[in-house]
């Protein structure tokens, strides 16, 4: 089977393309006026879209890859990858790398690695291969395989400590399981009793966790400290109104009230300047991206692709909804980047090999009638 | 491959989309689209219903308004020296919530600020969000407290007054506190003058709190002060300081002053007070060395006053200068109490009563005028009514209506005692004897123009002004109490005064005398009038003795400065190389003139004071006479620095008769 021919290119999910281009564009844009800095003389522009643009062009070269083989393949990878992982994640403590407070990344020389990035390919191959092949809905006792086969790196992720991916990789895999189903009583369950336990989770955060969530509930009782990132965020929101201050104008990213203006508050940055109108192209935008993502699923040819993709579906579906609602003031902040519009350049990476994979899925949906 | 797909399609269950329901399917779809909805609802809520207030909040945080204060005016002597200008110098705050090591901050300002690092450790647990540590640090201190970048701790530009003159005229400067406000003397008076403006304007500033002036909106805005010039001459200045301190000194006098008055214009040259105040750092002076004390504190004259009741008698016409009247041989009791002379005399004629100084006769030629003439006169005269030159909490004066005066009184304020003036208010009393009898205002300050004054009308005939500097004369030019006033070649007149002071019981008198002595040169037609007076001076009181050289010193001075001093008749030296030297003497130093001191001896003083004029050196005068004896620097010798006037720097010459 060859690697790629002319029908299957004809049969690139172009749209969704044109979409995902559309966003990094967008966000390239915003990452260029995200980096300014209004000093004395005027504003000066820190290089973090040169890099976006350059993290781009490798995401584009992993987009590539990852259409290039028949993703069924993936399938019997899913097991060892999965063992790699974890044996990854347990020499991270050891031998890992710790960069602001947290240890997440092994020096491989050339580069710094993060064996959570690959946690997520590994639970994406690894709940599609399972759930794919689920002959009826989730039983208590598969369900319980499932979730401590998630939960095993989730909690390793979780004590690097990176709160962020670590619940990305059981809400994607969340995801899949929903999308598999679960049998209704034990749903009518789960629905009773998760809500009645999640308030435990709370002995198992950290301190500046805790006071995450607690000034999320509550933002004023420290302006200064925790309570900062929310009200810096919406107060630049807030203050773009209708049509924003325009490009480049944002005085609360360039005088650098707002924090983490070119990771996680990025779109804080879009949000002052282009305003309520802005914010609304970059819902419909995400909305569109995610909805060929999902008809993508409800296309696939086999279950296995149509795992895939709505693994794929959920990873960006849960980054977009927790960044938007963080930024938004509706959620406690929680370190996860908008794709595509956040700085980043492994998440670049990962965000276009991953939309790769759904590409895969989409141009071969075809390919097996005719066989 | 295929065959596992096979497998995997044939297990129907596995496919969703089959395995969900229409319903079901829409559900889904219905509870992604509230998500959705919710997040575009909440961008709504904020952006746009919380939008206008949380723009304020977001100007609030990036807007400030800063303040910026213009410099405070100038003040110059008449010829444009400035005798006070203000410098730009840093200040240091803190904010203590921005502090991150209190401990360690304490410790280094404490160190590079040099204060007590206790006073700095409280500052830094303040409440406040600002508290000055230090103000108005030198360039280092500001240099190295940059370097160290402390957080919490901020540098701000704020304006020193600078005195250049150091101590010159000090009191009549006046100097200002540590928030820039004129506290005393002309800084006062044109406080709101000289005061800069304050720019409010609006800038940005970054989450770190740097400001960021991104417009320069309302910085262009004149907010500095108006310049003050003053009708005082450095050169003078200095000459009426140097003279006044000898005197002082020399006799253990508590205080002094002098005035130095311009006669045409009235303009003051010379207000001269010692001790010295220096304004540069008035708080570490007395209290009381720091008041305008010419305008301020008022004294009883004694005998200066006399010329005025001689001129009031004159123009009554109930004296002429030849009348004679009994001395009573020094002694006389007048209603129960006793009035002195220093000398005893007999019968002495009007001019020779003044010339002498005669207690006793001016009593009697005041007591001849009358209680009513008398005071009319010196209300005339300005006495019991401020100076008009306006200077911040001046004294009028004590002038007692005459209805309240006894025979006594009116005979004792006839030779100045029971009568309180001040220093400013005899220098325009004497103005009018200057001035052919009609009053001339003073003048301290050239810009701003003094409101006109309608002209005053004559208080004395010429006739009677001309007769009164006659007598005055005869002190300076006879056998007077004056005459250590005399400069040979110039004529001079004057009064000295001997008062005695109150006792400090508040009853009678005391031991303590206050000695004047005032000087119009030249005595026929007066262009400069000198005033010095000396707060009890001792083992010597008399005004003729502690004040009258310390004139004539000045007079010397001020006369050659203005190339007023003729040359002394005597001078039969060929003149010296630098005899085409012709030009007014100035104060502007220049290096072109020959790099070592000429040889000066066997000069006239005036050509050795142009000569030395034109380097801007105001030379120390010692002993008397008209020719240089003896100089120091030898001839040959480096010039000294140009303004120095101290003791040890300055120029010295020594003078004697001039050789006949």
């Amino acid at each position: 089977m060859s690697p790629i021919d002319r029908r299957m290119l004809y049969h690139v999910n172009w749209p969704l393309v044109g979409l995902v281009a559309t966003l990094f564009l967008i966000g390239v844009l915003n990452l260029y006026s995200a980096s300014g800095v209004r000093l004395g003389e005027g504003v000066s522009v820190e290089p973090y879209y040169q890099k976006q643009i350059i993290w781009g062009i490798i995401g584009l070269v992993g987009l590539v890859a990852f259409m290039s083989f028949d993703y069924r393949r993936l399938s019997s990878v899913a097991w060892p990858l999965y063992a790699v992982t974890l044996l990854l994640l347990l020499a991270v403590p050891f031998l890992g790398k710790t960069i602001y407070g947290a240890r997440r990344w092994l020096d491989f020389g050339m580069f710094n690695f993060q064996p959570s990035e690959l946690a997520k390919f590994a639970m994406l191959l690894l709940g599609a291969r399972i759930l794919s092949t689920e002959p009826e809905r989730l039983d208590l006792k598969r369900l319980a395989y499932i979730l401590g086969l998630g939960l095993v790196p989730t909690l390793m992720i979780i004590k690097q400590p990176d709160l962020g991916t670590g619940m990305l990789v059981l809400l994607l895999l969340g995801g899949l399981v929903l999308y598999r189903g679960i049998q209704p009583w034990l749903f009518r369950t789960l629905c009773v009793l998760v809500p009645l336990l999640l308030p435990l989770a709370w002995f198992g955060l950290k301190d500046y966790q805790k006071r995450r969530i607690l000034a999320f509930l509550d933002p004023a009782t420290d302006p200064l400290g925790s309570g900062y990132h929310i009200l810096q965020s919406e107060i630049a929101m807030g203050s773009g109104r209708i049509f924003g201050k325009g490009f480049m104008a944002g005085t609360q990213s360039q005088l650098r009230f707002l924090p983490e203006k070119h990771t996680d508050f990025a779109v804080a940055v879009l949000g002052e300047e282009w305003g309520f109108f802005g914010m609304m192209v970059l819902l419909s935008l995400f909305c569109a991206f995610l909805y060929q993502i999902a008809m993508v699923a409800r296309d696939a040819k086999d279950p296995f692709g149509s795992y895939l993709a709505a693994g794929v579906f959920f990873y960006f579906f849960w980054q977009v909804l927790i960044n938007m609602g963080m930024v938004l003031g509706l959620m406690p902040v929680v370190g996860v980047p908008l794709p595509f519009i956040s700085y980043g350049g492994s998440a670049t990476l990962v965000n276009f090999s991953l939309l790769g994979l759904v590409l895969n899925v989409s141009m071969r949906r075809f390919l097996f009638k005719q066989n | 491959m295929t065959k596992r797909v096979q497998r995997s399609r044939g297990g129907a269950p596995a496919r969703p989309k089959t395995d969900l329901g229409k319903l079901k399917l829409l559900l889904v779809g219905l509870i992604f689209a509230a998500i959705w909805v919710a997040l575009w609802g909440r961008a709504a809520y904020v952006q746009l219903y919380l939008g206008p207030e949380l723009k304020k909040g977001a100007e609030k945080q990036s807007l400030a308004t800063g303040f910026e204060l213009g410099e405070r005016g100038r003040i110059y002597d008449r010829n444009g020296s400035i005798l006070a200008t203000s410098v730009e110098s840093k200040s240091v705050y803190v904010s203590p919530i921005k502090v991150d090591n209190a401990a360690q901050t304490a410790q280094i300002l404490a160190q590079i600020l040099d204060v007590p690092k206790k006073s700095v450790e409280h500052d830094l647990a303040s409440k406040k969000g600002f508290v000055w540590i230090k103000r108005q640090i030198g360039d280092r201190e500001a240099q190295a407290l940059e370097a160290e970048k402390l957080p919490g701790v901020f540098l701000t530009n704020e304006y020193r007054r600078m005195f250049p003159n150091h101590h010159s005229a000090g009191q009549v400067l006046g100097f200002v506190g540590v928030d820039g406000l004129g506290l005393e003397g002309m800084e006062k008076r044109f406080e709101t003058r000289m005061a800069g403006r304050q720019a409010k304007y609006v800038v940005q500033r970054d989450a770190t709190g740097r400001r960021l002036y991104l417009d320069d909106q309302g910085r262009e805005m004149d907010i500095r002060g108006a310049d003050v010039k003053l009708t005082l001459d450095t050169v003078i200045q200095d000459a009426a300081e140097q003279s006044l301190a000898e005197a002082v000194t020399k006799y253990n006098g508590r205080s002094g002053m002098a005035i130095v008055v311009k006669v045409d214009t009235g303009e003051i040259l010379a207000l001269a007070h010692f001790p010295f105040l220096n304004p540069n750092a008035a708080s570490l002076s007395r209290p009381s060395a720091r008041r305008f004390r010419a305008a301020l504190d008022m004294f009883e004259p004694g005998s200066i006053m006399k010329p005025f009741v001689f001129a009031a008698a004159l123009e009554q016409k109930v004296i002429d200068q030849s009348k004679i009247f009994d001395c009573e041989n020094g002694k006389w009791v007048l209603r129960g109490k006793t009035i002195r002379d220093t000398h005893p005399y007999r019968w002495l004629s009007a001019n020779r009563i003044l010339r002498y100084s005669s207690n006793i006769g001016t009593a009697k030629i005041g007591l001849a005028l009358g209680a009513q003439p008398y005071y009319s006169a010196l209300r005339k005269l300005g006495f019991g009514e401020r100076s008009g030159l306006d200077i911040p909490s001046e004294s009028a004066g004590l002038l007692r209506q005459p209805k309240e005066w006894g025979e006594f009184d009116l005979a004792t304020i006839s030779f100045g005692q029971g009568i309180g003036v001040t220093g400013l208010q005899m220098a325009r009393a004497y103005m009018v004897l200057a001035n052919k009898g009609v009053p001339k205002p003073l003048k301290l300050v050239l810009d701003p123009a003094p409101t006109p004054q309608p002209p005053a009308n004559r208080v004395f005939s010429e006739q009677t002004v001309e007769t009164v500097l006659s007598m005055m004369r005869e002190v300076v030019e006879e056998d007077g109490t004056g005459k250590l006033a005399r400069i040979p070649g110039v004529l001079g007149a004057g009064k000295t005064g001997t008062a005695q002071k109150a006792a400090a019981t508040g009853k009678g008198y005391g031991e303590g005398n206050v000695a004047s002595f005032v000087g119009l040169y030249p005595g026929d037609k007066p262009e400069y009038l000198i005033m010095v007076i000396v707060d009890e001076p001792s083992p010597v009181a008399f005004g003729g003795i502690v004040c009258a050289p310390a004139v004539r010193d000045i007079a010397i001075k001020t006369l050659s400065y203005y190339n007023r001093l003729p040359e002394a008749k005597a001078s039969t030296q060929p003149e010296p190389s630098e005899s085409s030297m012709q030009a007014k003497a100035t104060r502007a130093p220049s290096a072109t003139a020959g790099a070592n001191v000429p040889d000066l001896t066997g000069l006239p003083v005036r050509r050795a004071l142009e000569v030395l004029g034109k380097r801007g050196i105001v030379p120390e005068i010692k002993g008397s006479g008209m020719v240089i004896s003896r100089q120091k620097p030898l001839p040959g010798e480096a010039w000294p620095e140009a303004k120095s006037t101290s003791k040890d720097g300055g120029f010295v010459l020594w003078l004697q008769e001039g050789t006949k």
